[in-house]
């Protein structure tokens, strides 16, 4: 137990971690959606949501909307708290701080956006390290774990309950749907060649839908065994990396839960070792 | 997402799927171009005009306006929560302003930005524009 726990706060493990919530942000920065990305913006959206709701009834993003040198000090803060995070040493209040101001960063995000996205891993990861006590933080890791095996899960089955497996042309309709700019653009890059070939060949793009359930599908094996954990892993960069090529849908907020599953299986081997 | 991690992307099939309405704005006459933007920004590009559409037509109320009013019948409370959680009645410029602004694109007086809803047909094996409507109309002065 003791060996486990010193495993789970390690710090090559917590730095690591930390290092690629770093880059994710910085890619958030590139794609000019940062904070400061987000001055004036005048319309937003989201649902039923206590998370959205405690931020809007706060006025935080509205604030962060509305003033440009905010939105800059806010990005600042997240990287310099990273960057101390990753290569100075761990603090719980600047943990818990990057934590909530990266679930802020999410909230305004989507909310511009107008609806929720999937790409939750980059603060979600970083619960467990609120947790001071080495157990608490040991089953804080546990819990994502299963909240990230459950979602991924749930996406192939939802695949078979609302009948989109049985659907041949799901695959073409959706590619056509997901490339209408590129369409309208007149945008002749290989994206749109690979898009225009996948719905003229519609067997080849159902067969890859029908990987794509088995992929997911196969995440119900986290629910008995972590042995497969790294399996999990490279079977999530396959997937994600699947997606960006042919649906241009790019999971940035995702790699930190995907080096997650990659290197847990490591951890834990070592503890049995 | 953030308390339920279900997820139901992709999973049924597409309603009336031959057709498609969608949503781009145009700077002088000329479509916005969105495909060459990294990911996020291009998503926010091309999900943001149908979004502000649905909303401008419903005479400025969201899904979430029409949610508050359903379940707040006390109209201090009800006004309380509209005031924080859906947005202020902006005027259409301000969005159309934002939205070049935004794509990056430099703004002169009298430029005009136009909102434009597309009909599109799915028939064929690549997308066709058969209709087209304005929504909005916004000259900078």
């Amino acid at each position: 137990m003791m060996m486990e726990t010193t495993i789970h706060t390690g710090n090559y493990f917590r730095k690591s971690l930390f290092f690629i919530i770093l880059i994710e942000f910085f890619l958030f920065i590139f794609s000019g959606v940062s904070f400061q990305g987000l001055y004036q913006v005048p319309y937003f959206n989201f649902g039923i949501d206590i998370v959205y709701w405690l931020f809007f009834l706060l006025q935080i993003p509205q604030f962060i909307f509305s003033h440009q040198i905010v939105g800059l000090i806010l990005d600042l803060s997240i990287l310099l708290l990273l960057i101390y995070s990753v290569f100075i040493k761990e603090n719980i209040i600047i943990t818990w701080l990057l934590f909530i101001l990266l679930m802020l960063y999410y909230v305004s995000l989507t909310a511009t956006l107008g609806h929720r996205n999937y790409q939750t891993g980059f603060f979600i990861i970083i619960i467990p390290f609120l947790f001071s006590n080495p157990t608490n933080r040991k089953y804080a890791f546990e819990g994502i774990r299963y909240f990230y095996i459950f979602f991924y899960f749930s996406s192939g089955i939802f695949k078979i309950i609302n009948h989109g497996i049985f659907e041949p042309s799901m695959m073409t309709t959706t590619l056509k749907q997901q490339f209408i700019p590129y369409f309208l653009e007149t945008n002749l890059g290989w994206r749109t060649t690979l898009n225009l070939l996948l719905i003229k060949h519609w067997i080849a793009s159902y067969v890859l839908f029908c990987s794509t359930v088995a992929l997911e599908s196969f995440f119900v094996i986290g629910f008995f065994t972590k042995k497969w954990d790294h399996v999990l892993g490279i079977l999530l960069i396959f997937f994600h990396f699947s997606n960006w090529i042919i649906m241009d849908i790019s999971a940035i907020g995702q790699f930190s839960i995907v080096f997650y599953f990659l290197i847990s299986n490591k951890f834990s081997s070592k503890v049995n070792g | 997402m953030i308390v339920f991690p279900y997820n139901d992307m992709f999973s049924s099939k597409i309603q009336n799927s031959k057709f498609k309405k969608c949503c781009f704005v145009k700077l002088n006459n000329e479509r916005i171009k969105i495909s060459h933007f990294p990911y996020w920004k291009k998503d926010i590009l091309e999900q943001t005009p149908s979004k502000y559409t649905s909303y401008f037509n419903a005479n400025h109320q969201n899904q979430l306006s029409f949610f508050l009013k359903s379940k707040f019948k006390d109209s201090s409370t009800l006004f309380f929560l509209e005031n924080r959680l859906t947005p202020s009645k902006t005027n259409q410029a301000d969005w159309l302003r934002w939205y070049v602004g935004f794509s990056g694109k430099k703004l002169i007086k009298g430029d005009s930005i136009l909102l434009v809803e597309y009909s599109i047909s799915n028939e064929t094996n690549f997308p066709i524009l058969i209709d087209s409507s304005t929504i909005c109309k916004s000259i900078l002065k």
